[in-house]
């Protein structure tokens, strides 16, 4: 990786104007209650598309940095958070507001937020090369396995009843199967339609599962106006250094928390705030303050959801395993743009990964100048009248879905796949597993058959590796030890 | 969105699983390959069905099958339900009118009607979607250069 050459593909007049225009869009999706830090980044794909791989990945990078800091702001303004990573904090931000401390506890959400991403970043970039250099040695056999762990972990981390997040990952990797076969190319589930022919369309998939579905549910709500948001007066950053200087080591053990539970797949940001501020409240020397107003559980939560997007990064760029629903999408941009993301990509496309890394931390620089921005204007942004802005991202998603084919029939898929969305995600099936399955479900089967062909249909083969052995035998624990804690935990509860 | 008993959707589920694993069986086996196509698409079919059954039947054991469906809230409010409504029919009627009239009039139609939908002002409504196509037109058509359906409008522009 030469960094030498990836700062002159990032330095380039129109990968900063992108950048500058996705960190934009990012903080004012993140800003909007309900809309999600994922959505801004689906609703992004059909542009991204038509962008370098740089421009793309980096317009994709910048936007859910911001949209996960913005999520703060509504939080402490209104008690909504923005995205479902503000979740876990927002009733203490909102108590500090109504204290007097609101520039404070947006300042402290904005600066952990910005060292929490640079964290996940640092890690990101001096783990993820030397993981490679060692996934470089892995065969289809381990990549099986691999997948078969990211798409389990996922799974049961997203649900509260495995069952039914099963399910949603198993829709996923039946959507990936439609289309031709990857070894005999027959054609399976088309309904003989020449439009099925290549699968379904990923990015159609992602806007109708992500943004669609979540305009149906506001629509719903639509006679549901937002309170007035409170203004943020005095010197904002001021207010956060001093709070910072206090809970440093917050910071640090929420970037180092969040980090690691971004690299776990399936645990991203949303779950990376929920146990950080559980872990501050747990080894806080004020544990009874927590609740009632204080910041310090704030600092740490902040911290962790910014960083566990880095930390996602490291399973998707190594092994090609999405950590989140997010890293999920820019899998699917990266395969778009012909990139293929697993240890290769590291020796085969060094500079635009290294470049890639670049517009990480430049992200997360800019976090704090354009953060600012956004505290000061968010009174304004949160008084935007929803009747408009719902249709205008509407318009935004059919037109980018239909674009990206000029394809009639993707607009079918986005309807389907938008209602489908919706009713799972009403009934308590996740999305995020669904996505994941159709993202990976083409690198499952063909690993699985590659597999099944040198091997001569011996299944011996599958572990007989050390690392592919080991790697089955972690897929193995991750269903069988949950199941084990539930049948020896049940008599003594009895 | 339709509160939908465990029951119910689990009944679907397994429905589905059965089709998938039913509709492989009619895929050929070709040639020496160690896995026949019918092969991966049949194991989801079958876990499909297996999951679906097991949240059915957990649905019954624990006594939550019942209602098998909740009328959602917004059902009630005729001004939600439009609402509700004009988001898939705006996406019905881009796909059936853009190849017909072109982008820039089927974009301009079909953001009116949807905010009109959304119970927006009648001027600011034909004045938004006038913004909107003209922005989408410069995003798609004129920077990223997407040849956009072609239809009345387009034909006026130099």
């Amino acid at each position: 990786m030469n960094y030498i050459d990836a700062l002159s593909l990032v330095f380039q007049p129109h990968t900063l104007i992108t950048i500058l225009g996705a960190a934009l869009f990012g903080l004012f999706v993140g800003s909007m209650p309900g809309l999600t830090a994922t959505m801004a980044a689906a609703l992004l794909v059909p542009i991204t598309f038509y962008m370098d791989p740089v421009s793309a990945v980096g317009a994709i990078v910048t936007c859910s940095a911001m949209a996960i800091f913005a999520g703060d702001i509504p939080g402490a303004l209104l008690r909504i958070p923005g995205t479902p990573a503000s979740a876990a904090y927002v009733d203490e931000a909102y108590q500090l507001g109504r204290q007097g401390k609101l520039a404070q506890v947006l300042a402290v959400n904005l600066l952990a937020s910005a060292m929490g991403g640079i964290f996940g970043v640092l890690v990101l970039i001096f783990l993820a090369p030397q993981l490679a250099a060692v996934a470089l040695n892995f065969s289809s056999y381990e990549y099986f396995w691999l997948a078969l762990i990211g798409l389990s972990a996922a799974t049961l981390v997203s649900a509260a009843n495995p069952i039914k997040g099963c399910i949603s990952l198993f829709m996923g990797l039946f959507l990936a199967t439609v289309g031709l076969d990857v070894v005999t190319g027959f054609p399976r589930y088309t309904m003989d339609t020449v439009n099925l022919m290549g699968g379904v369309s990923l990015i159609a998939a992602l806007i109708g599962l992500f943004a669609v579905a979540e305009l149906f549910r506001k629509a719903t709500t639509i006679d549901e106006d937002l309170p007035p948001p409170p203004q943020v007066k005095g010197a904002i950053l001021k207010q956060g250094i001093s709070a910072i200087r206090q809970y440093k080591l917050n910071v640090l053990r929420g970037s180092a928390l969040g980090t690691f539970l971004g690299i776990l797949p399936g645990a991203g940001a949303d779950i990376a705030g929920w146990i950080s501020y559980a872990v501050s409240k747990r080894f806080s020397r004020t544990p009874e303050k927590f609740g009632k107003g204080h910041i310090e559980g704030v600092v740490d939560a902040s911290a962790s959801n910014n960083a566990a997007l880095g930390g996602a990064y490291v399973p998707a760029l190594v092994f090609g395993i999405p950590g989140d629903s997010i890293t999920a999408i820019v899998i699917g941009v990266l395969l778009i743009k012909g990139l293929n993301p697993g240890p290769t990509v590291f020796t085969e496309s060094g500079d635009i990964v290294a470049a890639i890394f670049i517009v990480f931390i430049l992200a997360n620089l800019l976090l704090i100048p354009l953060g600012l921005l956004a505290i000061r204007a968010a009174g304004k942004v949160l008084s935007v009248n929803q009747r408009i802005l719902l249709p205008v991202i509407l318009m935004l998603s059919i037109v980018g879905a239909f674009a990206v084919n000029n394809s009639v029939f993707d607009l079918w898929i986005v309807l389907v796949l938008g209602i489908l969305g919706w009713l799972m995600e009403d009934n308590g099936f996740p999305i995020a597993p669904m996505v994941l399955g159709l993202v990976l479900g083409k690198i499952v089967e063909e690993s699985f058959v590659n597999s099944m062909i040198k091997s001569d249909g011996n299944l011996v083969h599958f572990v007989d590796r050390p690392i592919s052995g080991t790697l089955a035998a972690i897929f193995f624990a991750i269903w069988i030890v949950p199941l084990i804690i539930r049948l020896v935990r049940r008599p003594k509860a009895a | 969105m339709l509160k939908v008993s465990d029951l119910v959707s689990g009944l679907a589920i397994a429905g589905l699983g059965i089709f998938i694993f039913v509709q492989s069986r009619s895929f050929p086996a070709i040639g020496n390959i160690g896995v026949a196509p019918s092969f991966y698409p049949g194991l989801i079919g079958v876990v499909l069905a297996l999951c679906g059954l097991a949240l059915a039947g957990t649905a019954l054991l624990r006594g939550a099958a019942l209602p098998l469906f909740v009328r959602p809230a917004w059902f009630s409010k005729p001004a939600n339900v439009v609402a509700v409504l004009a988001v898939p029919a705006s996406i019905v009627a881009y796909g059936l009118l853009s190849p017909r009239i072109g982008f820039l009039a089927t974009s301009f139609l079909v953001a009116s009607g949807l905010l009109l939908a959304f119970r927006v002002r009648v001027l600011t409504s034909l004045i938004t979607a006038f913004l909107v196509t003209v922005a989408l037109y410069l995003i798609f058509a004129i920077t990223f250069r997407v040849p956009l359906p072609y239809g009345v409008i387009e034909r006026l522009l130099p």
